[in-house]
């Protein structure tokens, strides 16, 4: 369904009449800076048209947001009906392909954004730097004197510039679909639209310093989220808060309607996961980097620092934990439920306990290395937000080669974490109670510290970015080490499923 | 004329909780071998004193108690009875209970019989080790001779120092007692609470594995949380103040009283719904 909707990105006929008035603004903005130019005395170039246009309030509130507010509140009216509700079981699914539908929307008019900002930039002279004018401060080039004080080269301004207007876009969009969720009445969505329209109206003229959080106009333009986040990262955290908060809302509002709530197990605890990983993240950056980042892998090396072979500080030991052992609860919430003495017949539908057990142990073990990008690319966009470090490169003596950061997070991270995963599995199922694996994991906790552990042959926290300061060989003996846990475990887990009567073994 | 009848009633309860204590903790076997337990960290403290430079008892009581406790406390408060109770839940023993005793008086029986075990347990984690470190060693002087000197420190501040360097340690300008005591009172009444909300949660929570999971998984996330938002001594893990500076003596009680409302509000709930509790039907 969803490369259905992506595929029907049509370019409707308003939309050339939009890419014309756009060209034509740009065109007019184009005149405006090359007067600027001509009175600072020094050159443009093609980034000085772009970002300007992109971060133009005018076009921004007077043309952009009302045209989306209007078209959100058409396509939400149109996309509201019975048969569609009955067909998608809930006012989640609703939502989530109300959503897709604002994407397909919303993707169209950013290109059309973007098009003309570049078009209109043609002959400018090509550069991946910031030009002359505007890293010159100046009143009469005041957003990009500001914007490109902070270190961060124009493309990525773009793209931050485009995800957070696109991101605080589909936003509104959920809004005023819980609206009419709520309400269903016409009158109540349009007057929702319009108090949203005057409302960023009103910010971008005047900025609310005490709570940056209610001035719409922060998550329209980078250059207001640089003045009122630090780092600029935390721009998103209230977009998608409010996110959040229309899921739930919508969650609210299925079980009002049901005498049966359907929910998914365990989406609570996935969302608090998320959320703790992507905490430490910043707790990385904020707290223990002081918002310096000397190169792209520091905000990684410093979340995910763990235990090292002289000792441990116990945030990071505790945020290390809560990734990798926290994933492995999670994986124990789902074994929770197969052991609930249904494996006869989960046993029967899937043909014999050894396929069932692949169909089950695959997919995890294939989420592991997901998690670990999904960590990597969250630690580079925390990265991105921190300043340059005082000293060129804050932990340059305790890095060995930023190879071997990357070999022992991903290579011996996914051998750590299934470790983890087969050890629960196992001692769970031998012990025929969710409780032991629980257990294990309180064992692989201490087991991790490093008075423990000291001859590093526990399978626990042996993924830990400050055993990279001992040198390539020891990691990979470390390597070595873990395999040989993994095939020994999966060795168990083997003969533990193909024997019938630990299979079936009588459980509580 | 309704008191007598009142106490008659506690002192039947008194007799249920020792009954119930009997059938499993108070028997030899057990007794020993969780006092060997117990008194294992000494052991391991004493064998790797040789490396660290003490500067009294204190010094090295601590350094008995932070080693592995910390990390585990609140997963080993639930073991110790709520788990086992947990099993009574499942074979549906007490289904077949309620039908011949009064399951409120059951469940308060329970509940006490809880809160000893686990105050018993941690107390005596504590108070063996300060007996180790303060009364036998000193009689028996097993470890090297502690240090007489600090540097930036006279004689009579150096005196004064222990008393300084923990959240609790001020009672030992009191005497060593009142800190020995002090301390194990205050790990045990943490032991207590938190094996009191696991047991409560297995009440209330449908889940079992999910109820018992809760007091380890939320003392972990909320000790992180709290490290991050820098104010370390307000997080759960004050239990153990080893590793932080000195603090108030009321500093450790703020989150004691909160999970100790947290504990009662659970209790009032399951006492005035425990005849509609899902988990006892």
């Amino acid at each position: 369904m969803t490369h259905r909707i992506v595929r029907s990105l049509n370019f409707a006929p308003w939309h050339v009449a939009l890419l014309a008035l756009s060209m034509v603004y740009g065109l007019y903005l184009r005149q405006q800076l090359q007067v600027i130019s001509h009175e600072l005395m020094v050159p443009l170039n093609m980034w000085d048209q772009i970002l300007t246009f992109l971060l133009d309030p005018y076009y921004i509130s007077y043309l952009f947001v009302p045209i989306w507010l209007y078209s959100s509140c058409v396509s939400i009216q149109r996309h509201f009906s019975v048969p569609a509700l009955i067909r998608l079981g809930s006012y989640r699914s609703w939502l989530y392909r109300s959503t897709l539908h604002a994407l397909a929307r919303l993707i169209p008019l950013l290109l059309i954004w973007l098009v003309s900002a570049t078009v209109t930039a043609a002959g400018l002279p090509l550069s991946i730097d910031w030009s002359a004018t505007s890293t010159v401060g100046n009143p009469l080039n005041q957003v990009l004197g500001f914007v490109s004080n902070h270190g961060i080269p124009p493309l990525l301004v773009l793209a931050l510039q485009l995800m957070l207007v696109g991101l605080t876009l589909l936003c509104l969009h959920m809004v005023l679909a819980l609206v009419h969720l709520l309400s269903s009445k016409q009158v109540v969505i349009y007057a929702a639209a319009a108090a949203l329209f005057f409302a960023q109206l009103i910010s971008f003229r005047s900025r609310i310093e005490a709570a940056p959080f209610l001035d719409l106009a922060n998550f329209f333009l980078l250059h207001r989220s640089f003045t009122a986040y630090d780092p600029v990262a935390l721009v998103f955290l209230p977009v998608i808060a409010v996110i959040g908060l229309c899921v739930a809302g919508v969650q609210y509002q299925d079980r009002r309607h049901r005498s049966t709530p359907l929910r998914l197990p365990g989406s609570l605890s996935t969302l608090l996961y998320v959320g703790l990983c992507a905490l430490g993240l910043i707790y990385a950056l904020a707290f223990e980097l002081r918002n310096e980042v000397g190169t792209p892998t520091d905000v990684l090396f410093v979340a995910f620092y763990g235990v090292s072979a002289e000792g441990f500080e116990w945030n990071l030991y505790l945020y290390h934990s809560i990734v990798f052992l926290g994933f492995a609860y999670l994986f124990l919430l789902v074994l929770e439920n197969e052991l609930k003495a249904r494996i006869y017949y989960v046993a029967l539908r899937h043909g014999s306990p050894t396929r069932w057990f692949s169909r089950f142990i695959l997919p995890v073990a294939a989420r592991v290395p997901l998690l670990l990008g999904a960590l990597f690319a969250g630690a580079l966009l925390i990265g991105l937000a921190g300043g340059p470090s005082a000293d060129g490169n804050a932990l340059a003596d305790l890095r060995l080669g930023q190879g071997w950061v990357l070999y022992q997070f991903f290579i011996n991270g996914t051998l750590q974490v299934l470790c983890y995963i087969l050890v629960v599995f196992v001692i769970g199922w031998l012990n025929g109670r969710p409780m032991a694996g629980l257990f294990a994991l309180g064992c692989l906790l201490v087991a991790g510290l490093p008075a423990v552990n000291s001859a590093r042959v526990l399978p626990a926290a042996l993924n830990s970015l400050g055993y990279v300061g001992l040198g390539g060989q020891e990691l990979l003996r470390i390597t070595a080490v873990l395999s040989v846990y993994c095939l020994a475990l999966l060795l168990g887990a083997l003969l533990i499923v193909k024997s019938p009567k630990l299979f079936f073994n009588e459980r509580v | 004329m309704d008191r007598p009848h009142s106490l008659g009633k506690f002192t039947k309860l008194l007799k249920t909780v020792r009954s119930d204590l009997k059938k499993t903790f108070l028997s030899w076997k057990v007794t020993l071998l969780l006092l060997a337990l117990l008194a294992l960290p000494s052991v391991y403290a004493t064998a790797i004193s040789d490396g660290y430079a003490l500067f009294g008892p204190a010094d090295f009581f601590t350094l008995i108690i932070p080693f592995a406790l910390p990390l585990v406390f609140p997963l080993i408060a639930v073991a110790l009875y709520a788990l086992p109770f947990s099993n009574e839940l499942s074979h549906r023993y007490i289904v077949y209970t309620r039908t011949r005793s009064n399951i409120r008086r059951y469940l308060t029986s329970k509940a006490l019989a809880n809160i000893v075990v686990a105050f018993v347990a941690f107390f005596l984690a504590a108070f063996i080790p300060f007996l180790w470190a303060f009364v036998v060693e000193p009689s028996v002087g097993v470890i090297n001779p502690y240090r007489q000197t600090m540097v930036g420190l006279s004689p009579a501040e150096l005196e004064a120092y222990p008393a300084t360097v923990n959240t609790f340690s001020q009672l030992l300008s009191i005497g060593p007692w009142a800190y020995g005591l002090g301390y194990s009172l205050w790990l045990g009444m943490n032991g207590a609470l938190y094996a009191s909300i696991g047991f409560l949660l297995l009440l209330v929570v449908p889940n079992r594995f999910v109820a018992l999971s809760i007091p380890f998984i939320g003392y972990h996330i909320a000790n992180f949380v709290f490290a991050v938002l820098t104010i370390p001594q307000y997080s759960p893990a004050i239990v153990f103040p080893f590793n932080l500076t000195q603090f108030p003596l009321w500093v450790p009680f703020v989150p004691f009283t909160v999970l100790a409302v947290l504990a009662l509000s659970l209790a009032l709930y399951v006492r005035r719904r425990t005849r509609e509790l899902d988990v006892l039907l």
